[in-house]
């Protein structure tokens, strides 16, 4: 089976196979297949292609159709539920592990006079994501310093974290970096 | 060069998106039918063989899930194609070890045939198989949507990931591979 030379012909021949063809188009073709055995042969070829390619088992439509859910796609969001409770687990297991190891040691004069001389050195967890407004969460660096109303102050921001829109994380201490596979 | 008529932007496909945006479970019924079969076409024609509904259906959900990522630039039938065409891909790779397919560095070419093989029962139409099916992959793709479906050089680059003008050649390449074959 040889090729015919002429190119633009032989890109039309699988529109001639699904009669897309425009009229002047079809005339075109038609009049160069009256007088070219190559790509008569290779019109005929393509055809029996088509008819084996169309070979493939009937599709069930509404069986198919059924599967389709209208529940919205998921976006990837870290601080989506359960991500947030994920977070403020992680805080508390902070803060209770701070609380219990104060307990047991006891703040030494250093560290006391440490925390003092220091300053409270705030360490932002969250930082709003841009128009998703301004609510951060904070803590000064020593937790078995905290005094029980900045503890209860700060799970109370815990909570309104709960019924905070989605942030993004700008800066997250290592031992709460959130890897949740989030999808692509 | 004309478009087919399926993959042409279709107001009706425009119409039945919107009506099933406004509830009408009805339209996704619809638009399930009109392209299913094709679709169930092109899996055959990249060698699939086991749950091609299955198959089909994943691109419909997945399709319907991501509507709005759909801007209408190329056909819907076009976008359907690119992504059950990834999720071949991915079944591929999950698969792999498990499927008789011969790999050589990305020359993959499907030496599993089952039942859809004994629908066609000409000499002629089974030479046409295996020919096709000695293809490589890009090639096979490229030859079944143009042949089998009548896609544009321009289409079938955007659903294969590659260029008009590397479309043409993989098809010109894989038709004289066909040929040769036949001639063999």
């Amino acid at each position: 089976m040889t090729d015919c030379p002429n190119a633009g012909i032989r890109d039309l021949l699988p529109d001639m196979v699904h009669s897309t063809l425009s009229g002047s188009d079809r005339e075109r073709v038609a009049e160069h297949l009256s007088g070219c055995a190559d790509c008569t042969a290779e019109l005929a070829l393509l055809e029996d292609a088509r008819r084996v390619l169309a070979v493939a088992p009937s599709m069930n439509a509404a069986r198919i159709a059924g599967a389709i859910s209208r529940r919205p796609a998921v976006r990837s969001n870290r601080f989506a539920v359960p991500g947030t409770w994920r977070i403020a687990a992680g805080i508390a297991a902070i803060v209770v592990g701070g609380l219990t190891w104060s307990m047991l040691s006891g703040p030494s004069t250093d560290e006391l006079q440490a925390g003092v001389e220091d300053g409270v050195r705030a360490q932002t967890i969250f930082a709003a994501a841009p128009g998703n407004g301004s609510h951060a969460v904070s803590f000064a660096g020593r937790l078995g310093m905290l005094a029980t109303d900045q503890l209860e102050a700060l799970l109370a921001e815990m909570d309104d974290m709960d019924d905070s829109p989605a942030l993004e994380p700008r800066t997250v201490l290592p031992l709460l970096a959130l890897d949740e596979g989030a999808e692509r | 060069m004309s478009e087919a008529p399926e993959t042409r932007p279709d107001g009706r496909d425009a119409e039945l998106i919107a009506r099933w945006r406004a509830g009408d479970d009805r339209a996704a019924t619809e638009l399930v039918g009109r392209h299913a079969d094709a679709l169930a076409r092109f899996a055959s024609s990249l060698g699939e063989r086991a749950e091609i509904e299955e198959l089909v259906q994943d691109t419909f959900v997945r399709a319907f899930a991501s509507l709005d990522s759909f801007r209408g630039d190329s056909s819907l039938r076009t976008w359907l194609f690119t992504i059950q065409r990834r999720l071949v891909v991915d079944r591929r790779r999950s698969e792999k070890r498990r499927r008789n397919i011969v790999s050589i560095e990305g020359h993959e070419s499907a030496t599993e045939y089952t039942a859809l093989d004994g629908v066609i029962a000409d000499e002629t139409g089974q030479r046409l198989q295996e020919a096709m099916g000695s293809l490589s992959r890009l090639q096979r793709e490229v030859f079944s949507l143009r042949v089998g479906e009548g896609l544009s050089y321009r289409e079938i680059a955007g659903i294969v990931g590659s260029t008009e003008g590397a479309a043409r050649v993989h098809y010109h390449n894989a038709l004289r591979a066909v040929k040769e074959y036949l001639d063999d």
